[in-house]
């Protein structure tokens, strides 16, 4: 039972993070937190795992169907990497409930942001990769 | 710049690929369209997990079964996702997007 729950989160994890260009942790960690016991470092652990391989994917299948910018990727990455890095070594010093409540925090703000929220300019472009 | 920081920032505190700041952020700050903020965001999420993963890995912070387990759905999941995309309009989407946070915020919040 609790491989076809790892399986079912995975698989929601992925249609959203296909869709709406996430790693899926924002199901991924919830869902193994409260549907499998996990606890909150591990499963975040976990969370960054499963997200290696389901970004990869799902960016070559973005760039495949066009709907990427692939020359931004570059510039943005290497600061995300450095970030990425010393967050996740202080993050082994904080306690877990406080990052569940910043997090949720967090999410909060930039859901409600995200549905009020109307873009000035709608460029619904399919880019080429010329 | 900014925005890997940002997107980088979260994903190690928060172990998640940093897209949902980086979404907003390519679409508010960088002028991006709304699908290919998607598709980028996701490009820039494998370095950062990639790197992210490593000192959670070295603590023995991973249940590697279980990264298996949800791999195998999510590896299905995503290229569908991918697809499906474009079916959507961008502002239905953007309110998916919202959606799916204050959903997993308030399950955060609530499920201790």
């Amino acid at each position: 039972m609790d491989l076809a729950i790892g399986v079912a989160i995975g698989v929601v994890a992925g249609l959203i993070g296909g869709m709406l260009g996430v790693g899926g942790g924002i199901t991924i960690v919830p869902g193994a937190v409260i549907f499998l016991g996990t606890d909150q470092t591990t499963a975040q652990g976990v969370s960054l795992a499963a997200i290696v391989v389901t970004s990869a994917v799902g960016a070559m299948t973005h760039y495949r169907q066009r709907t990427m910018r692939a020359e931004l990727v570059p510039w943005i990455a290497p600061m995300a990497v450095v970030a990425s890095v010393v967050a996740a070594w202080a993050a082994g010093l904080v306690d877990p409930t406080w990052l569940r409540r910043a997090f949720a925090i967090l999410l909060v703000l930039f859901g409600t942001r995200m549905i009020v929220s109307r873009p000035s300019a709608e460029r619904e472009e399919v880019v080429s990769t010329g | 710049m900014l925005t890997g920081l940002a997107g980088g920032t979260l994903a190690g505190f928060m172990g998640v690929g940093g897209g949902i700041v980086m979404v907003p952020m390519l679409t508010g700050l960088l002028g991006v369209g709304q699908y290919a903020a998607h598709g980028t965001s996701l490009a820039l999420i494998l370095p950062i997990a990639v790197a992210g993963v490593i000192p959670y890995a070295i603590r023995g912070n991973v249940d590697w079964p279980l990264v298996a387990t949800i791999t195998a759905g999510s590896v299905i999941g995503v290229y569908v996702g991918a697809r499906v995309m474009l079916r959507l309009p961008t502002w239905r989407l953007r309110q998916v997007f919202g959606l799916v946070m204050l959903v997993a915020a308030a399950r955060l919040l609530i499920g201790d």
